[in-house]
């Protein structure tokens, strides 16, 4: 295998990715601070952040403390995280959901438009004014473009490799958006988002060392896998699932048993009071915390196939916290528990010891992940 | 060259649609020039409206035009952007306040920081988007408290003060004792002139009521409410740039959503003046200044953990 030397633009990018997340973390505040934190040189440091300083990244304020030793006191660097900003996107099965935000993820502007086709093409053509739409309220230089799909992605070359719950097959996605928009574009897994926008955004109590997996249970239903704060190799969609859940007689696919859509189905064919047109599973857990017994069946049935979703997460990947996120997630940590103890008798005690848990109902973790992704990239970060 | 914006609009005069418009006209590029077509100055706008003076494209303020109206303009080929409005299946953009959010955050508040257990929800007008949105929010957002909580009480409002402060004396007055505890009304204005009112009738605000409203726009009476601040000059300027955005030739559907964030004052907390309660959106992470986006101080060393 030939190793190649480092080129010197990709050592350069390197060391600015090392200031900018001392900076970013508040490892150092100044320009002595930096020196130190990063063992770079001090003329290094200095033609580094001049050039931060130039493009916006950083700004100069205030004076620090002079050392023990006395002399000047340093000027403050921080972080400007309105220097650029970032749309990220998440193309789900009923809907196009895009955020711009700060470098410092503060949700500038939420956009969603309905998906009436998962025709490619027309899909296409909804993604891109999603993201005209957010793109009229850019105000800083855009720094990137993030997308994240439900399906297997090829994220080098920014390919949906194969997406069924959309259908596509090798769809180019991130070359189509990178002629149109020409700034940087990537295409990601949406369960890899979601886990990353959890970690990276602490949506849950989770610290850097934990392994953790998360059912995320809206239209579809998916597991994403994170650890170390990286998101791992195994995102499984609900298809997936499928291959992996046992039947008991019971034939359908997992989207079928706990996907929102079917649930919904058969909440709007069952005589439970939900009061509203467009209810949610806060109208059912409502209905079932008033008493109504079909509501408590419902819930009930949820918790059997979810529990068996859970069983095959612990047993498999042996997390150290696992999280319930996405529309499920409404039903509460009663449901969460409910669920923990039908899964409990299928597994052995050792797989439970020292496991963590939460609901996480963050809207749309996808996108909040896309975001993440590209903030990430600017810092060189995992 | 000039271009010529069309705003649809019901009262120019009125406080919210006057916020708008001053916000649009501000933030307006010097080669950008408004017709406004106010509905009780000008009458109801027909499908030939400014079909005299051309326009690039028209602003419509929440109910001000008609299906038939907006058929026909983008019928003529006009970009449209709707405030406070929303017709999806014609796939025209639109832009609001995030209200789902907003009344999430203004229970928590009444229930969980302040304790209250008996709420009424004071109504905006059935029709207008905004104030059906809230409604619904408010209705979801007890949900999850129900145990908790008597039954909430709907009252009518129509986003006028005087309307909003007869219904809650109608049902102070019904009852020998104060039957609720805690309100929300769809707007600042009405909530202000219900604190006002409740003072006037000897009940201690917010001992006995706490009352919040929803943020529309910056006055002097309704600075003493505890609310989610909405700002409408942002929401004006935005729908500026996205209408001017798509008469560049950048086509767009969907639902522009802008986070409102609680601002809390004496009418929920005794004792407060005003507080930013600093919430990023309840639906999203919020995480604190200078972030932390995923990685931890080990992370910095040169050669750790670098993609």
């Amino acid at each position: 295998m030939q190793i190649a030397k480092a080129t010197r633009g990709q050592v350069r990018q390197h060391n600015r990715q090392l200031v900018l997340r001392a900076v970013y973390s508040g490892a150092a505040e100044h320009r002595a601070a930096l020196a130190s934190e990063t063992d770079l040189t001090k003329p290094t440091i200095g033609e580094l952040v001049g050039e931060l300083l130039e493009e916006g990244l950083l700004i100069e304020e205030g004076l620090g403390q002079s050392t023990d030793v006395g002399g000047k006191r340093p000027r403050l660097l921080r972080f400007n995280p309105e220097a650029r900003q970032v749309i990220a996107v998440s193309i789900n099965a009923d809907s196009i959901v895009g955020i711009l935000t700060h470098l410092n993820g503060e949700v500038l502007l939420h956009h969603k438009a309905t998906l009436e086709t998962t025709d490619l093409a027309a899909v296409f053509a909804v993604l891109v004014e999603v993201i005209n739409a957010l793109y009229a309220h850019v105000s800083a230089p855009l720094l990137h473009i993030s997308v994240g799909v439900n399906g297997l992605i090829d994220e080098s070359q920014g390919i949906v490799r194969y997406a069924s719950g959309l259908g596509w097959r090798d769809a180019p996605l991130a070359a189509l958006l990178r002629d149109r928009y020409g700034t940087a574009v990537s295409v990601s897994n949406s369960i890899e988002l979601a886990v990353r926008g959890q970690y990276a955004f602490k949506t849950i109590p989770i610290d850097r060392e934990a392994r953790m997996a998360t059912v995320l249970a809206g239209v579809d239903v998916g597991v994403g896998w994170l650890t170390a704060g990286v998101p791992g190799g195994i995102f499984v969609t609900g298809s997936d699932l499928n291959a992996l859940l046992p039947s008991h007689g019971d034939a359908r696919a997992c989207a079928e048993r706990l996907g929102w859509r079917a649930v919904e189905a058969r909440l709007r064919a069952s005589t439970i009071p939900l009061g509203v047109d467009k209810f949610s599973y806060v109208h059912l857990r409502y209905a079932a915390t008033m008493g109504n017994a079909e509501a408590v069946a419902a819930i009930a049935a949820l918790e059997d196939d979810l529990a068996e979703v859970f069983t095959w997460v612990i047993a498999l990947l042996r997390p150290t916290h696992l999280s319930l996120a996405g529309r499920m997630a409404h039903l509460g940590a009663d449901f969460l528990g409910a669920t923990l103890a039908k899964t409990a008798p299928r597994l052995l005690p050792q797989h439970l010891d020292g496991m963590t848990f939460s609901t996480d109902t963050t809207y749309n973790l996808s996108a909040l992940g896309a975001a993440a992704k590209a903030i990430q990239a600017l810092l060189g970060v995992g | 060259m000039t271009t010529t914006i069309g705003i649809l609009t019901y009262d120019s005069t009125g406080s919210y649609q006057s916020h708008l418009l001053a916000a649009m006209q501000t933030a307006a590029p010097p080669d950008v020039q408004f017709i406004i077509h106010s509905s009780l100055r000008d009458g109801i706008p027909d499908s030939d409206v400014f079909e005299d003076i051309p326009v690039h494209g028209v602003i419509v303020i929440a109910n001000a035009a008609s299906p038939e109206v907006l058929t026909a303009l983008q019928a003529r080929g006009i970009p449209l952007s709707l405030v406070s409005h929303e017709m999806r299946q014609w796939a025209i953009p639109s832009l609001r306040f995030n209200n789902e959010d907003g009344m999430i955050q203004l229970v928590r508040h009444l229930v969980q920081d302040c304790g209250r257990r008996r709420l009424a929800f004071v109504r905006g007008i059935p029709e207008q988007i905004d104030a059906k949105e809230r409604e619904a929010a408010f209705a979801e957002a007890v949900l999850p408290y129900a145990p908790r909580l008597t039954a909430p009480i709907f009252l009518k409002g129509d986003f006028d003060a005087a309307t909003a402060v007869e219904s809650i004396t109608r049902l102070l007055a019904s009852s020998p004792e104060v039957p609720i505890d805690g309100v929300i009304a769809a707007d600042d204005a009405m909530a202000a002139a219900i604190v006002k009112a409740l003072r006037v009738m000897g009940i201690a605000v917010p001992q006995q009521i706490a009352v919040a409203g929803f943020g529309s726009v910056d006055d002097s009476d309704t600075e003493s409410v505890t609310t989610v601040r909405a700002d409408v000059g942002a929401l004006g300027r935005r729908a500026l740039a996205q209408l001017l955005h798509q008469i560049r030739g950048y086509p767009m559907r969907g639902v522009t959503t802008l986070s409102v964030n609680l601002q809390i004052t004496g009418s929920t907390q005794a004792g407060i003046a005003t507080v930013g309660a600093f919430h990023f959106s309840a639906k999203y992470a919020r995480h604190g200044t200078g972030g932390n986006v995923g990685f931890q101080r080990a992370d910095i060393r040169r050669g750790d953990n670098v993609s």
